[in-house]
């Protein structure tokens, strides 16, 4: 009987002892198993958080019947947006014009990277503007305004 | 924007629409009608060959239809209305694709998809219908073009063309099917590329 008690406290002291050193070198040890565990996690966990929203330019050239103003076209390109995808993805997106110029009819559209996929996917799905038929060709993709603005005037199509 | 980009139908080819082709970065086009001289087509780097649409609802009028068409000259796209058509056009080797359109939708279920992958006829599907179609057509589309992906059946991507503001530009037709129907980016671009390619090569003399 005193045997078996001996037993059973000791194995009940052994699992504190592990208990307390296990919680010891976690932490001590914190930032390693942060690590571990960060990981161990999923790539598309980790990807599923946006720490800052990054700005992408698109360089587009439109080939119309007549030629076209920004106003005209910008009306055009975020109806034809909230048509495919919805009001709330337009918002989110925030496509702007950032530049149009009328002679060249090349332009530069303005949209957050996360949606970039969108516009692009918009822009070849514009079909008229105010009534004139006409197609627009995404050419380029950038990071900053400044090159946006080369690749306007560089690009040949 | 790189020249490999193949088309698998266009309803009308003309100067004018052939050269935009050629911008765009299209080198190889299936067309049913063609305005202008064969020369020419070549001197501007893009090649055309013919393409005949054959519509059946049963075999007799299929087979008839096959034994008419010269098919080694001309891409041959069946549009079968019935179950038996579309299992016999995918095993028929005169047959190069299969047509896929809002009237013959549900003629296409896993054992048409599973007899496809097994004699490799690709399925081919045509722009128009997934973006200017009903929500509901659309619905239909989505569900059909998931289970092409997940079956592993290849399927070709046609423009359907009749004017030159109707084309669409290679990239936007990849982004439009990854952001409307979920469709993984590499195998649009199979659609659009290898799979048309080799089927028009077949044809070119």
């Amino acid at each position: 009987m005193v045997n078996t008690l001996l037993l059973l406290s000791t194995i009940l002291a052994l699992i504190l002892a592990l208990i307390i050193v296990l919680s010891i070198i976690l932490l001590k040890f914190r930032r390693l198993v942060k690590i571990c565990t960060a990981l161990l996690r999923t790539r598309e966990e980790r990807s599923g958080v946006v720490k800052k929203l990054r700005r992408r330019y698109v360089v587009f050239t439109a080939i119309c019947e007549e030629r076209i103003k920004f106003s005209e076209l910008q009306e055009a390109v975020s109806n034809r947006f909230c048509e495919l995808f919805s009001e709330s993805t337009y918002y989110k997106a925030s496509p702007q014009l950032v530049l149009f110029d009328e002679n060249t009819q090349r332009g530069v559209y303005r949209v957050t990277h996360l949606y970039l996929d969108y516009l692009i996917a918009t822009l070849g799905l514009v079909k008229s503007v105010k009534g004139k038929k006409c197609i627009l060709v995404p050419l380029r993709t950038t990071g900053t305004l400044k090159k946006a603005r080369e690749l306007t005037r560089k690009l040949k199509f | 924007m790189r020249r490999v980009f193949a088309d698998i139908h266009a309803t009308l080819c003309s100067d004018e629409i052939l050269s935009m082709y050629y911008k765009l970065g299209y080198i190889l086009i299936a067309c049913e009608k063609f305005i202008g001289r064969l020369s020419d087509v070549s001197e501007r780097g893009v090649s055309v060959v013919s393409k005949v649409v054959i519509g059946a609802s049963d075999i007799g009028d299929l087979k008839e239809a096959l034994g008419r068409v010269e098919y080694r000259e001309s891409v041959v796209a069946v549009h079968p209305e019935s179950v038996e058509v579309a299992r016999w056009a995918a095993h028929d080797s005169r047959v190069d694709v299969i047509l896929l359109t809002p009237s013959n939708i549900k003629v296409f279920d896993k054992k048409q998809f599973n007899t496809m992958k097994y004699y490799g006829k690709p399925l081919e599907i045509r722009i128009p219908h997934l973006l200017y179609s009903s929500s509901e057509v659309k619905s239909y589309f989505y569900r059909r073009l998931n289970m092409l992906v997940r079956f592993k059946v290849g399927f070709t991507l046609g423009t359907s063309v009749n004017s030159l503001y109707e084309l669409l530009h290679p990239l936007v037709a990849i982004k439009a099917l990854k952001t409307l129907y979920d469709v993984p980016e590499k195998v649009t671009l199979l659609a659009l590329t290898d799979i048309p390619r080799q089927i028009i090569f077949r044809k070119i003399k």
